[in-house]
């Protein structure tokens, strides 16, 4: 029998960290705690499950809050869809004559995953101010949510940080990821040589646009 | 349980939410991000789409930031490449399909098939008239700087040059088969394109002059318009009867197969002119290589549009061409989903039999027929030619005869397994849902869309 609560024991760089308890159910949305919890079964789950990803506690708890506050969203989603096309004019495509049971049903399960998958990729204000953090935390989110395989937080840390590049020049993208230009000025002139015409413009001077 | 959890999951929200900053400050981490990481945030960026497949700016800024941001965002930049005929176009397409990583993530290539007109090269008047029009070029990649608005006269006068210098160069392109040739060499670098859309914005079709002795030539083409008055309309084509777009329609599939391009997937907008009755000339060879250009095509759309106004017997010659043509790119022999129509203004032909005298059925798995005219007997004519049950058939625009639908119902789910039956000259995600949604059904949407074609003033009521 499923247990309604794990323990995580965070381990970073080899070193014992904080113990999380998460809801099982929560805690399926993260492809390696499925796993883990599948491999400590004959535990019976009273010791705290270690996790060995190198993540910060500061990261890992936020990580678990999330996974906290989104755990029923589907089945959540799921109904509010199911309400929502209960009203025939909310249907894509027409029910109408020419489809049989079987058709009409279909069509309507298929718009069913289509309405649910689209809501669940958008980011709640719950989620925006989550993400309202620097954006070195963002990246720790990001690449934990990566290693716990949560895709869903790895699709919305990924849109947070596209977001943040959005509108940025070339140099203030370099200050955002903290990287250093390691085109030469020859490399530089001569992609906008060859490639001006897939270039921002905004971003050059008259000269080098002649 | 164990007795060493800390925090509990309540504890764990309120932390969260009063909590924001890290313990720990360190720069941020990009180079220890793996590479797929990466892709996924940049393909955020990545707007494009079919619909507009302007090319991004913050993907282009992103190229430019390192080496390593280069190599990985160089293939999105253009999934969709969006060109006209032109040879700024051309040597773009060509330098994209040159380029090492950006050819590699081309998967579809849109061309405008948008011609300038000679009326607007020749009359100064219309260009001035007309000349806003111009600004359309947004989305496509090569496109021309000319002017929307002029703030002195030679400001109009370089634009008007530019104008007829873009007309020459189409012209020439299209002539001498140079557009074909550089689009379908390009095409074959880019390994995943296979996708051709051919689409026009009609924003080049008429021109209307109200100085009628300035083109007494085209007295015949004399048209009344009540709110305005007389006035004449121009069409590039009625000018010129080179045929230049026949390098497109015709010639282009060959191109392409000849250059080893396998288009899987065709679009295209086919707007009928003068130009079309030259079409009663397309060789036996010319028709072959339409259909061995195909060869791979799976899925086809094939969207015929013209104007509805003036000489209807010269419009309903155009049109049969058009619809000939049509026939000839059915004939393509892997077509599994077929989407096959005409503007509801058209009513020369009936697109359904024309459809069925193409013999495309073996393979077709997929039809949406659009503005058909549908009755007992072309639903058993469709029938009797397929082969093999169909998964799905849509029959947009199409109302079934009130004293036949039934018969016409029972014999398209015997060889359908879904159908779809939609009315005509309305909005089918609005209007036609709510009226096939309701208690009458069929009976209900007959007569709302009779209420329609009442209205309809393209109507030979």
């Amino acid at each position: 029998m499923a247990p309604t609560h794990i323990s995580v024991k965070n381990v970073d760089n080899g070193r014992d960290g904080e113990v999380f308890t998460i809801t099982y159910q929560a805690a399926m949305q993260s492809g390696i705690l499925k796993d883990l919890i599948s491999d400590f079964e004959h535990a019976s789950f009273d010791e705290a499950i270690p996790l060995m990803g190198n993540i910060s506690d500061h990261t890992l708890g936020r990580i678990i809050s999330w996974l906290t506050i989104h755990s029923r969203d589907v089945a959540r989603i799921t109904e509010q869809v199911k309400e929502f096309l209960e009203n025939p004019q909310n249907r894509q495509p027409p029910t109408g004559p020419g489809m049989d049971d079987d058709a009409v049903n279909k069509a309507l399960s298929s718009q069913e995953r289509t309405l649910v998958a689209e809501k669940l990729k958008t980011l709640t204000p719950w989620d925006v101010q989550f993400f309202e953090v620097p954006t070195d935390e963002v990246f720790d989110i990001l690449l934990a949510a990566n290693y716990l395989d949560i895709q869903r937080l790895v699709d919305f840390s990924s849109q947070t940080v596209a977001n943040m590049i959005k509108g940025k020049t070339t140099e203030q993208i370099r200050d955002l990821f903290g990287i250093v230009n390691d085109f030469t000025p020859e490399e530089e002139d001569e992609l906008r040589r060859t490639e001006g015409w897939a270039l921002p413009r905004c971003d050059w001077t008259p000269e080098q646009w002649q | 349980m164990s007795s060493t959890v800390k925090k509990d999951v309540a504890e764990i929200k309120d932390d969260v939410e009063l909590t924001s900053q890290p313990k720990t400050k360190r720069p941020p981490g990009v180079p220890s991000i793996p590479s797929e990481i990466l892709r996924m945030i940049f393909s955020n960026l990545q707007e494009s789409t079919p619909s507009d497949p302007s090319p991004n700016r913050d993907l282009q800024r992103i190229r430019m930031v390192s080496r390593r941001f280069y190599n990985l965002s160089s293939d999105m930049l253009f999934p969709v490449i969006d060109i006209d005929i032109s040879t700024t176009s051309l040597r773009n397409i060509d330098m994209i399909s040159r380029h090492e990583t950006m050819r590699l993530g081309v998967r579809a290539v849109r061309i405008g098939v948008d011609l300038m007109s000679p009326i607007l090269v020749e009359s100064r008047l219309c260009f001035r008239r007309y000349c806003w029009r111009i600004q359309r070029l947004g989305p496509r990649i090569s496109y021309h700087e000319l002017p929307e608005i002029f703030d002195t006269e030679d400001d109009f006068l370089a634009a008007w040059a530019r104008y007829k210098a873009l007309y020459h160069d189409q012209m020439h392109l299209l002539q001498t088969g140079e557009f074909t040739r550089v689009v379908a060499q390009a095409m074959a670098r880019m390994d995943r394109a296979k996708s051709l859309e051919l689409y026009t914005t009609e924003l080049f079709t008429d021109y209307y002059e109200d100085e009628a002795e300035k083109f007494s030539e085209f007295a015949d083409m004399q048209v009344d318009y009540p709110d305005v008055g007389t006035i004449r309309r121009f069409d590039h084509e009625w000018e010129d009867r080179s045929m230049p777009l026949t390098a497109i329609y015709i010639d282009l599939p060959r191109v392409l197969h000849e250059a080893g391009v396998h288009v899987t997937k065709l679009s295209v907008d086919f707007s009928w002119g003068d130009w079309t009755l030259e079409l009663k000339r397309l060789s036996s060879s010319q028709a072959k290589g339409i259909q061995n250009g195909l060869k791979e095509c799976k899925t086809l759309r094939f969207i015929i549009s013209g104007h509805a106004v003036a000489d209807e017997a010269n419009e309903a010659l155009q049109s049969s061409q058009a619809f000939y043509l049509m026939e000839k790119y059915l004939n393509a022999p892997s077509l599994e989903t077929v989407e096959v129509g005409k503007n509801s203004a058209i009513d020369y032909f009936d697109i359904s039999r024309r459809f069925l005298a193409a013999q495309c059925w073996p393979s077709v798995r997929n039809l949406y027929i659009r503005h058909g005219e549908f009755g007992l007997r072309e639903v058993k004519l469709l029938v009797d030619g397929l082969t093999r049950p169909i998964s799905s058939l849509t029959l947009d625009g199409t109302v079934l005869p009130t004293n036949e639908e039934d018969q016409c119902l029972d014999v398209l789910r015997g060889v359908a397994q879904k159908v779809r039956i939609l009315d005509p000259l309305v909005d089918p995600h609005s209007a036609a849902e709510r009226v096939f949604n309701s208690s009458d059904g069929l009976s209900l949407a007959n007569r709302y869309c009779e209420g329609l074609i009442d209205n309809n003033p393209f109507r030979d009521n």
